[in-house]
């Protein structure tokens, strides 16, 4: 795997990008922060060791996508827009950004914080795990129902109350606040190493499936060998996630059709067939010409030529 | 570490420096083989029989004084230039020149082709938006748009080959081909190709961004001196590329011709090359310009649909006759 250090660079680039598409005047500069983006996010396929995607998405993304917003954009010619980011707003982002640094040294410095950091993630994410409409394996289920629901912690925060009520030292609160997170969290945590999250992401995307299909114990972006790398995903896409390839099949369709019948207003002030049989060889003719009066006809010859 | 690195940035050099040189060559036999089709003498000064103009040339832009329009966007301006030199480098890396010859062996080499080519359109239209002027900004539109549509049909065509070899690497497509080069069985393929790769490089008949009689000389109106020269060497790179491309796609890449292998493998891919280029410069003597809607028409009213029926009937073939490659 790749050093978290760089995918965290990378992904607090792309939160910097995106608010720059949006914050900028000028509707060229957005387009071309959006490419950037789109570079990023081939990027870290790259890292992912997904060739073959990260490829796919400066080809299509990169090169055809943001070229045709690009073109629309220039020639819509859009340079008075209004500043989509009021002083209001910039003033509160600068709090929130900010606050949110402040945090982070807190978090860093303190030990406390970084506890409750992970009670909030592990809820988070295992609220997820429950939430979801996914079928998932018993095995997950139980690693993390365990966490939400979990006697213990609620007899913990009781007594947390009970000391609180009984005014005790603030000090001992903490102490045993701290110990009851770690002790839930260390089972998340766990988890959170390469191998554990490679274990969870495997159970998450069908368990079964993906064994008894390819035999690997890996994720899936794992199970692309770039050796061959035109026949994994291929392989993968038209076997194990067949129905998946379907149901984008039929997305896509609905999205053309969608595309196509918003075109085709009622207003439309041609016959459609009669627009779409339109050629050089019906549509230009010569004609006989009348005869009128002298001014006229002069007048008409001026329009000709 | 630093060995590696060395390395590198040696190979790199090594093909970077040749490869203007042969840009600055391809030049003067453009306008050596145009004077000659049009029985002029072309440039004879400077050096014996004129072979020392592009130096001279190159030494002429460099020295010119660099123009910023005061209402251009300078940073843009000064980007997209650069955008065009580097992209146009940079698919070099995947070309082998004889077995094991190459940058990169990627598994992929042709799909990175593909992409690099493709992200070849911003350098032109950010060109022509940044230098807010009208010929500029109705060349690089004319031109990227140009570059979208036939990239679409070169794709599809390069998917064909990719069909019938089973790799997207192209040192095992040129390998394929040992026993019969892929333009015998793929003709019509390789000529659509051909002629895709003169769109995509704006050139004759294709060059509508450069009609000179409407719109003076596309989106590098704007441009002097070093920002035009890189635009210039971007714009034949490319081209020598795309000659590179269909040579080893079509034409067996460093192969010799029925085995004869006199000349090392090197100099029989250079050959190749240089037949592309002097079919390049020959079209651009020999033929008129399109008009732009018959352009875009032929793109995509033939080129596209031709593209996907041949891709289908060499599937069908391959299906049918159980030859898929692996």
């Amino acid at each position: 795997m790749v050093d978290p250090i760089i995918f965290i660079l990378i992904t607090s680039l792309g939160a910097i990008l995106g608010i720059k598409v949006t914050s900028t005047q000028n509707p060229v500069y957005s387009g071309l922060y959006l490419v950037l983006l789109f570079f990023l996010g081939s990027g870290i396929a790259f890292l992912l060791g997904l060739e073959f995607i990260a490829l796919l998405f400066l080809l299509v993304y990169a090169g055809a996508i943001a070229v045709l917003v690009l073109f629309v954009v220039m020639m819509l010619d859009v340079k008075a827009i209004e500043n989509p980011w009021s002083a209001k707003k910039k003033r509160l982002l600068c709090v929130v950004g900010l606050i949110f640094f402040l945090f982070l040294i807190a978090v860093g410095w303190n030990e406390e914080f970084q506890s409750l950091i992970k009670l909030f993630a592990t809820t988070y994410i295992s609220s997820l795990v429950l939430f979801n409409v996914v079928k998932y394996e018993e095995y997950i289920k139980e690693n993390f129902q365990s966490i939400v629901n979990n006697e213990i912690a609620k007899n913990n925060l009781n007594k947390i109350k009970d000391i609180t009520e009984l005014e005790a030292s603030n000090k001992e609160v903490l102490k045993t606040f701290i110990e009851s997170v770690d002790e839930k969290v260390d089972s998340w945590f766990n988890l959170c190493d390469s191998e554990g999250l490679t274990e969870f992401f495997r159970l998450l995307f069908h368990k079964e499936s993906v064994d008894s299909s390819y035999a690997s114990n890996k994720m899936w972006f794992v199970e692309f060998d770039s050796s061959c790398a035109l026949n994994d995903p291929s392989y993968l896409l038209y076997s194990t996630y067949a129905i998946l390839l379907i149901i984008a099949g039929v997305i896509l369709l609905i999205a053309m059709v969608g595309a196509i019948s918003l075109t085709l207003q009622k207003n439309c002030p041609e016959s459609l067939y009669r627009q779409l049989g339109r050629e050089s060889k019906n549509a230009v003719f010569s004609i006989k010409e009348k005869k009128l009066s002298r001014d006229l006809r002069e007048g008409n010859l001026d329009v000709l030529s | 570490m630093w060995l590696t690195f060395l390395t590198i940035l040696l190979n790199i050099i090594d093909l970077v420096i040749p490869l203007l040189i042969a840009v600055a060559y391809f030049t003067l036999a453009e306008r050596k083989i145009m004077a000659g089709i049009q029985r002029r003498k072309g440039p004879n000064v400077i050096g014996y029989m004129g072979l020392l103009q592009p130096l001279a040339d190159g030494l002429k832009l460099f020295v010119k004084e660099t123009v910023l329009p005061t209402n251009a966007n300078i940073v843009l301006f000064v980007l997209a230039p650069l955008c065009t030199f580097i992209l146009s480098l940079i698919s070099w890396a995947v070309i082998p020149f004889s077995f094991g010859n190459v940058i990169a062996d990627t598994q992929l080499g042709g799909l990175y082709f593909l992409a690099v080519s493709s992200l070849g359109v911003y350098g032109v239209l950010i060109s022509g938006w940044s230098s807010n002027s009208k010929y500029a900004f109705l060349g690089a539109l004319r031109s990227a748009a140009q570059m979208v549509s036939y990239e679409i049909s070169m794709g599809i065509s390069l998917i064909n080959v990719c069909l019938c070899v089973g790799t997207l690497n192209l040192t095992e497509i040129v390998i394929a081909q040992l026993d019969i080069w892929l333009v015998f069985p793929l003709l019509p393929v390789s000529i659509m190709f051909f002629i895709g790769c003169l769109a995509e490089t704006n050139r004759h008949p294709f060059d509508l961004p450069e009609a000179e009689a409407e719109l003076v000389s596309g989106y590098n109106v704007e441009y002097s001196a070093m920002g035009f020269a890189l635009f210039f060497l971007g714009e034949y790179a490319n081209m020598l590329v795309m000659g590179a491309l269909t040579s080893i796609c079509f034409l067996g890449g460093w192969l010799s011709p029925f085995g004869v292998g006199i000349l090392p493998d090197g100099i029989w891919f250079g050959l190749k090359i240089s037949f592309f280029v002097i079919l390049f410069i020959v079209m651009r003597a020999i033929l008129p310009r399109y008009r732009y809607d018959q352009l875009m028409k032929l793109g995509w009213k033939c080129f596209l649909p031709l593209a996907l029926a041949l891709f289908f009937i060499s599937q069908g073939i391959l299906m049918g006759f159980d030859w898929l490659p692996n």
